[in-house]
């Protein structure tokens, strides 16, 4: 009650109305950003500083460390606060009152676009990445929806929607907890106190004898803490992985509700998803499933697993942490990049498990061959089928 | 118009006076810090001037500078407070050869409790500048345990009860980023994020820090530091090793970066901190960087 209280006194002189402070935290909230009622009133109140006589650029950097919490929204920040409060500013934007055209669903606009982007000349590569090894007759004689890679059969329905709700996801959760229960806990330099345990722990053993005058002790013991490991997840949603990436992303939602995991996706470039997976809303899934919709080859693994792996706002590795990589493996980065990458990231004491999709193109192009001894497990992943069967191994 | 342009400024300028060159992003999150009461966790690279800003904020405020490390393991006996047990045991010893007895009260009373820097940042009179320094390597359970301090500026002791600040003290959390923080300890700070300076501003960073080095030379080690950040290290250069390294090059007697790579790859050691980047950073690498040929 007190936060309301606030948003009418000190709103009443400001030139920016309330409404406008809230609508722009849903915006927040609609891209990903958290957003509390208390980040909104502290909006308001910086407003309220030198009787609201401030630059937008002052209010934009006021604003920024109040609602950022992380590296990637600081950096979303500048385009969303621009994007909202200076529309017009944003190339290629119209404003446009009133409805003026029939409205089309997020599958029709992937589907124009697409058909777009193969009609017109320079636009997304048509094929597949390449694959060091030629195998291009078995290609064309067996290319359904991409070109490519791994897409030659349909692992599941065409169905985007329903298949994100809950109700559907039984059966990817009966693998997320068959992972989960025989994910083995890896011990830490921490402690924790345990009767079970082998070790005296001194101080609380000391403290104890403060209740006998110092005469009696109590033995307090302590063993040696474990943990479960962090899962990063990497999937590939380029071209060639088109019919594989959306229930590969099913797959990783069910994991996100059963595991500790963050999950990226990547082609040219690369975009954390794991807040998005969470979320129970078929809108949200829909946008999910645009990332799937593979509108482009050129896979970048290399520089995008390093991305991942290594930026700032990317992946916290540690010798707890198992990546999992879901990709056909064919990569336009230099072979030798895959190798680099993957060295560095063994280099920090991480599991790496490699899911392929499709046997007939697994190991197929060089960059692979050249990652095959660092890579600690391969599975084979095409179907839910393979999936349950190849989780089983997984330690 | 911008009213507060003239409390940006000199926030700016007093840090700048206590030797930290900030831009109006961090001057400006500083200020709300100061001014909202609220800790401000700052994340980036290591060496980009995490620590140095407490450190500059504490002369500027002219508080006390009260650092806590944080490492694995770290507990609130660590952070917080300790009872001293060898004491607690000899009071109780020196009563029995009295033949008196020992109120819990007497031995659990303020008297017996070691201050640890939460604590004392606390209990200030004169308020202090509190650094939890690289937060992200203690544990889940202190990081729960930190939410009572920062959010309400208090403890809570089970002997003694709850302890309150005195006055309110500037807190500052840094973060390497080697593990994600919890939500609920990012949503009471506020949060900054701190990049590598562009070659400008670390040329002014250089010129502050080392101002007995050659014009020149600090231009062309700004600039040689920015190309090598570029590269593909293991270990990014930060700021502080920009600083060192410069120092360096004035200790070789240098005006300017030498055409001689030699000269340059004998002092890369303070650049270049893993074998990887070590071997790495080749001396075509450090010829294209100084535009050689």
């Amino acid at each position: 009650m007190s936060v309301t209280i606030r948003f009418e006194e000190s709103l009443a002189d400001l030139s920016l109305p309330t409404e406008r402070i809230v609508a722009f935290c849903d915006y927040l909230r609609e891209n990903g950003i958290r957003t509390s009622i208390q980040d909104a009133s502290l909006l308001v109140e910086v407003l309220g500083f030198c009787d609201g006589a401030l630059t937008s650029r002052r209010v934009e950097q006021l604003w920024r460390p109040i609602i950022c919490q992380s590296v990637r929204e600081w950096r979303l920040w500048p385009r969303l606060f621009n994007a909202f409060w200076f529309p017009q500013t944003l190339k290629g934007s119209v404003r446009v009152t009133g409805t003026t055209r029939r409205s089309t669903t997020l599958q029709q606009a992937i589907a124009k676009s697409k058909s777009m982007g193969e009609s017109a000349p320079g636009g997304p590569p048509q094929t597949g990445d390449n694959p060091a090894c030629s195998d291009q007759e078995n290609f064309s004689k067996t290319k359904q929806k991409a070109t490519g890679g791994a897409s030659l059969t349909d692992p599941s329905t065409e169905d985007t929607e329903t298949n994100w709700m809950p109700a559907d996801l039984a059966l990817l959760e009966r693998c997320a907890r068959t992972v989960r229960s025989q994910l083995l806990k890896v011990p830490t330099r921490r402690w924790s106190v345990s009767d079970r345990g082998r070790f005296l722990n001194l101080r609380k053993t000391t403290q104890s004898m403060l209740r006998f005058g110092g005469d009696g002790v109590i033995p307090a013991w302590q063993k040696q803490r474990k943990e479960t490991p962090n899962i990063v997840m990497a999937i590939d949603v380029s071209r060639s992985m088109e019919t594989y990436a959306e229930f590969y992303l099913r797959l990783a939602r069910a994991f996100s509700r059963w595991l500790p995991i963050r999950v990226f996706v990547f082609h040219v470039q690369s975009a954390e998803v794991t807040e998005l997976l969470l979320k129970d809303n078929p809108k949200m899934h829909a946008k999910i499933n645009t990332i799937a919709a593979g509108f482009q080859g050129g896979t970048k693994i290399a520089s995008n697993l390093k991305r991942i792996c290594f930026d700032a706002d990317g992946a916290r590795l540690t010798r707890r942490t198992r990546l999992w990589i879901f990709s056909d493996g064919y990569d336009t980065d230099d072979p030798t990049a895959l190798h680099n990458v993957m060295r560095r990231v063994r280099g920090k004491g991480v599991t790496i498990d490699w899911f392929y999709p499709n046997r007939s193109v697994a190991g197929m192009s060089r960059c692979i061959q050249l990652i095959k001894p660092l890579v600690n497990e391969w599975h084979s992943a095409a179907n839910l089928k393979e999936i349950q069967k190849s989780v089983t191994s997984l330690k | 118009m911008d009213a507060l342009q003239p409390k940006i400024k000199k926030i700016r300028s007093d840090l700048f006076h206590a030797g930290y060159l900030c831009d109006e992003q961090l001057a400006g999150s500083v200020y709300l810090a100061l001014t909202l009461q609220r800790p401000l966790l700052i994340e980036g690279d290591a060496g980009v001037g995490k620590t140095e800003l407490a450190h500059a904020l504490s002369k500027v405020t002219s508080r006390r500078l009260i650092r806590l490390q944080c490492f694995e393991g770290l507990d609130h006996h660590d952070a917080v407070y300790e009872w001293n047990y060898g004491r607690q045991l000899t009071e109780i010893r020196l009563a029995e050869s009295k033949s008196e007895s020992v109120e819990s009260a007497t031995i659990y009373s303020e008297e017996f409790l070691i201050k640890k820097p939460i604590l004392r940042a606390l209990q200030d009179d004169t308020g202090a500048v509190l650094l939890v320094d690289e937060i992200d390597r203690s544990d889940d359970a202190f990081e729960a345990y930190l939410l009572e301090a920062l959010s309400e500026y208090q403890v809570s002791i089970p002997e003694l009860g709850t302890v309150s600040s005195v006055v309110t003290p500037v807190v500052i959390l840094t973060s390497n980023g080697t593990r994600d923080l919890s939500d609920a300890l990012r949503r009471r700070c506020l949060y900054h994020f701190l990049d590598y300076p562009d070659v400008i501003r670390e040329t002014e960073i250089l010129r502050l820090k080392v101002p007995e080095a050659d014009l020149n030379l600090v231009n062309q080690a700004a600039q040689f530091v920015g190309a090598l950040r570029k590269e593909d290290l293991e270990k990014r250069p930060g700021i502080a090793e920009a600083i060192d390294w410069l120092r360096a090059l004035t200790l070789f007697g240098l005006r300017e970066l030498p055409d001689d790579i030699e000269v340059i790859k004998q002092s890369l050691s303070c650049l270049i901190k893993t074998a990887r980047d070590r071997s790495d950073v080749s001396d075509d690498t450090v010829r294209r960087i100084i535009g050689g040929p």
